[in-house]
């Protein structure tokens, strides 16, 4: 039978200076939770990276944050959605680089390739790829009109309370 | 004499605080580089790049160990020093090392994507104190 450990939800203007206190009270809370410490920063990361692509690109007054734990027997998974609307053009260039992520054999070689790219195009264009290979979230996404929904998935151990 | 010709940047949660050293300079990072920490550090890094030629320094250290946060669009700009350095002038080259806190799970990863860019002339030492 699963549990859900952790549920949160967030509902947040599209501001940057929201990004880093999300990330902090989301880890803050991760910490009694998770039995490793480098999962706490490993998510913390996916959350910051999810939750600034959505504010940047959200063409709307709002963007949704949810992270949950959902735990089964020893097996725990950890899952970050993010909601916003955006123009098609960033959905379309959004879903290409997860495909993209998606495809490669190796996280980390991608990775490196990605860094090596971003030279040549210019801007960030990291975070997705950061995602996937430092913090070892798989990544996947829906698209209904012009809302896009990014879901990132962990494999995580959590204490036993009882 | 020589002098420090760059500037500290001091933020609410984030800051850049050069310091000569023998072999050339310390750039200490500290607290959390966030969008809203971009503008300073991808403007103080070619700065850097440049004081460090000045100087003829041999080495560049870049300590985090007081670092608790780093996102992609703040680890662009350390991508972007690697570049410049990887493609200076021979004569113009230094080392650049970064110096980490291994309790900081996240620097073992950030940096190590880093130092694969350049391994010849990045490298990453743990933190033992000043």
């Amino acid at each position: 039978m699963s549990i859900r450990v952790v549920r949160l939800g967030f509902s947040l203007p599209p501001l940057q200076r929201w990004i880093t206190p999300t990330r902090c009270y989301i880890a803050d809370i991760l910490q009694p939770v998770l039995i490793d410490n480098d999962n706490v920063d490993r998510l913390a990361i996916a959350v910051h990276e999810l939750l600034e692509n959505c504010i940047k690109y959200t063409n709307g007054d709002h963007v949704r944050l949810e992270f949950e734990i959902n735990s089964d027997g020893d097996e725990a998974i950890a899952s970050i959605r993010t909601t916003n609307s955006a123009l098609s053009l960033h959905v379309v260039d959004l879903c290409r680089r997860i495909d993209a992520l998606n495809a490669a054999k190796d996280p980390i070689e991608h990775y490196d390739d990605v860094i090596r790219d971003s030279l040549i195009q210019g801007g960030s264009s990291l975070g997705l790829a950061r995602v996937r290979a430092e913090s070892n979230v798989h990544l996947s996404y829906q698209v209904q009109k012009d809302v896009v929904v990014v879901l990132g998935e962990m494999h995580v151990r959590v204490r036993k309370v009882i | 004499m020589r002098q420090l010709r760059l500037l500290p940047v001091v933020m609410e949660g984030f800051s850049i605080r050069p310091t000569l050293t023998a072999s050339g300079l310390k750039i200490a990072l500290q607290g959390s580089a966030d969008m809203e920490a971009r503008p300073s550090l991808s403007q103080f890094v070619p700065q850097a790049h440049e004081e460090a030629k000045r100087l003829a320094a041999t080495e560049v250290f870049i300590d985090v160990h007081e670092l608790y946060f780093i996102n992609s669009v703040c680890l662009k700009s350390l991508v972007v020093w690697i570049d410049l350095l990887a493609n200076a002038e021979p004569n113009n080259r230094y080392r650049l090392t970064f110096l980490v806190d291994s309790h900081l799970h996240w620097q073992d990863r950030s940096i190590l994507a880093l130092q694969r860019m350049a391994p010849d002339i990045v490298s990453v030492a743990n933190w033992k104190g000043e």
